[in-house]
């Protein structure tokens, strides 16, 4: 009884803090969803560069299990999309290739792949983007960066999830290469983080569900959440993203990140 | 200085204590199949079958500003001595600082665009031994510096030291029997010990990328000169001048590069095409790749001169990282003159891998430069152990 008051309290603080730090009043769905999302991104600024060591479990419906560690490398461009690179450790077979991403906000993203064993770096066609990343149920889309200029916007409810408030916001990507027609992302009112994200497909089907948890704060400021669960809902698949190491305010410069350099990264 | 030298000035400097080390191996079986005899008998040669073990490894020791990283290649093959040896693939030592790299050792470079054929590509030599795809390459001593520039990035090499193009032996299969290769003759009177020099200027805008290349230095593409005794590699001193373009449009890959060089004769070699990518195709998670690039080679035979390549590459997206490549290469002139190749791979576990190769060749001509292997059509199999 104790603790559904003391839950009862959190849930109207976390409400009342999130009114009071946007107002959608008299706003309409695509104006609100915009707000909410400009918001979003406005919350996570300035966290400049993040290092991660990423594990990622592909988990067939069988309960087959098959892992791949990551690195991942992450640099904050202002005033344009992100620059990502993933630097393979396993399956052993991979071992050293490298991903390097730019994503853009108004122009194709760029991608390069990087070959150790012939050592080569070989360019990735812009549209390709929808297809499955590493064999799992991620695609390459579902791991770029957040920007507000990629999507369209409709805010569509206000709901609670696990007892805390929730913005419900569908966005429509803009870029015809995506494989979505829709997603629709669950927003904690206060973070302004996802909690969970639906991915509806070309058709308008329901394929995909994430959930985000085991949020961590950095600087005070950014959040990053350490768990991420995708589940493929048709064939009961799922794939887990655990983060067990995560460190802010390195060093790399765009220079770190450029094609002639990234094959580089340890 | 020799290069050496310089490697072991390179390991001295290394502290080793706040170094990271790490080590790989992996372990492979090669079962090739042959189609047919060999053409000419020769005692010892395979007739079908040829099987091989190899071992690779990697030795990697990196911090923030240098790695240093020792790859040795061993291979014991069932019939070839040429096949069975011991290399290093990668014996070298690389240090940042700022925007700048200096390398120093044994190593390889990778440069062009094209996946059928590597026409720019010339700073290593190629170990046909171990492959026909020209994507097998010996380690070159090098010394190299690298810059990242707001222009583009620049690559210079000091290469003091040439490593002679490998083939199969007269008791393995895909090298033409009855011919004696004899010891190779150098235009240089400093032979192998030739001094070369490469440099390379690539940048990319966008969606363009583009690279000028030079190289000044002993060819490593062997004139072969008939001798009474045999067959003699002649390496001859060129000047070659490379050029390399590629657009990225959406699903496309517009590739072009090119070469002119001047040797004993003036030649040039341009190749140009694409790769359109199929993304989830037939509602599927696969991906298709079609590939097509034309290739013209100004000093081969007129079989050879003018030559199309199709290919499809089909990636399975799936766990096991499944890809079949499948592609034919088609001389314009004569019609039936043709060599096709499959290549599929994927892993069987977190450990195990599997590759599959399958050659075909059709050349009736004497002037195809496929003709002296016409009989050696195969298939291999293999599996790696990754530890």
């Amino acid at each position: 009884m104790k603790w559904t008051i003391q839950l009862g309290i959190a849930v109207a603080l976390v409400a009342f803090k999130g009114y009071a730090s946007i107002d959608l009043s008299a706003l309409s769905a695509s104006e609100a969803g915009m707000k909410i999302s400009q918001e979003r991104k406005l919350k996570d600024k300035g966290w400049g560069s993040s290092e991660a060591e990423v594990e990622m479990i592909i988990v067939s419906a069988t309960g087959e299990k098959n892992e791949r560690r990551m690195k991942m490398r992450a640099l904050e461009v202002i005033g344009d999309g992100d620059k990502l690179l993933t630097l393979f450790e396993t399956p052993r077979d991979v071992k050293g290739t490298r991903f390097l991403s730019y994503s853009h906000i108004s122009k194709p993203d760029q991608q390069w792949l990087y070959l150790p064993s012939i050592k080569r770096v070989k360019r990735i066609a812009s549209a390709n983007k929808s297809g499955p990343f590493m064999g799992s149920h991620f695609a390459y889309e579902d791991l770029s960066s957040f920007e507000i200029e990629k999507f369209d916007f409709k805010f569509l409810k206000k709901e609670p999830l696990e007892g805390v408030e929730h913005f419900v916001v569908e966005q429509t990507p803009k870029d015809k290469y995506s494989g979505y027609q829709r997603q629709v992302v669950w927003l904690n009112t206060k973070t302004f983080q996802a909690s969970k994200k639906e991915y509806f497909d070309k058709a308008g089907n329901l394929v995909k569900r994430l959930t985000l948890s085991d949020y961590k704060l950095y600087k005070d400021k950014f959040w990053r959440p350490h768990s991420l669960r995708m589940e493929q809902l048709q064939t009961k698949e799922t794939t887990l993203l655990k983060t067990h190491a995560m460190s802010f305010g390195h060093s790399f410069s765009e220079q770190d990140f450029s094609q002639a350099s990234f094959k580089r990264m340890r | 200085m020799k290069w050496y030298v310089w490697f072991f000035v390179t390991c001295a400097s290394f502290n080793s204590g706040a170094a990271e080390f790490e080590q790989d191996h992996e372990i492979q079986l090669d079962q090739r199949l042959f189609a047919n005899k060999p053409t000419g008998e020769r005692a010892g040669r395979p007739v079908y079958g040829q099987s091989s073990v190899m071992l690779q490894s990697e030795f990697s020791w990196y911090d923030d500003t240098k790695t240093f990283h020792i790859k040795p290649f061993f291979r014991l093959d069932s019939h070839d001595d040429k096949r069975t040896k011991v290399d290093f693939r990668e014996f070298y030592g690389e240090f940042y600082w700022q925007d700048y790299q200096l390398g120093v050792g044994l190593n390889k470079v990778f440069w062009g665009v094209l996946e059928s054929r590597h026409i720019v590509d010339v700073i290593n030599q190629v170990d046909l031994v171990e492959s026909l795809d020209e994507e097998e390459k010996l380690g070159q001593p090098m010394l190299q510096f690298g810059s990242v520039e707001a222009w583009g990035s620049i690559n210079i090499f000091l290469l003091p030291y040439f490593r002679e193009r490998t083939f199969a032996g007269e008791s393995g299969r895909l090298f033409p029997s009855g011919i004696d290769l004899l010891s190779p003759q150098y235009e240089s009177g400093a032979e192998e010990r030739h001094w070369d020099v490469a440099l390379r200027i690539n940048h990319y805008l966008e969606e363009f990328e583009y690279a000028i290349s030079y190289f000044e230095g002993t060819n490593r593409e062997p004139y072969l000169l008939n001798d009474p005794s045999g067959v003699r590699p002649y390496y001859v001193q060129m000047r070659q001048t490379g050029l390399e373009f590629q657009k990225a449009k959406a699903s496309w890959l517009f590739k072009m590069e090119g070469i002119y060089r001047d040797d004993i004769a003036n030649l040039w070699e341009l190749g140009a095409g694409f790769e359109y990518t199929q993304v989830g195709v037939f509602d599927s998670i696969y991906d298709v790749g079609w590939l097509a690039e034309y290739l013209f080679d100004s000093q081969a035979s007129d079989i050879n001169k003018s030559v199309l390549f199709l290919g499809a590459r089909l990636v399975f997206n799936d766990v096991q990282g499944t890809e079949v490549l499948f592609g034919i290469e088609q001389s314009v002139t004569d019609i039936s003159e043709m060599n096709m190749r499959l290549e599929a791979s994927g892993r069987l576990n977190a450990d195990w891998k599997w590759a599959f190769e399958l050659w075909g060749i059709n050349a009736d001509h004497a002037a195809n430069e496929y003709y002296l292997i016409r009989n050696d059509d195969f298939m291999s199999l293999s599996v790696s152990y990754f530890f």
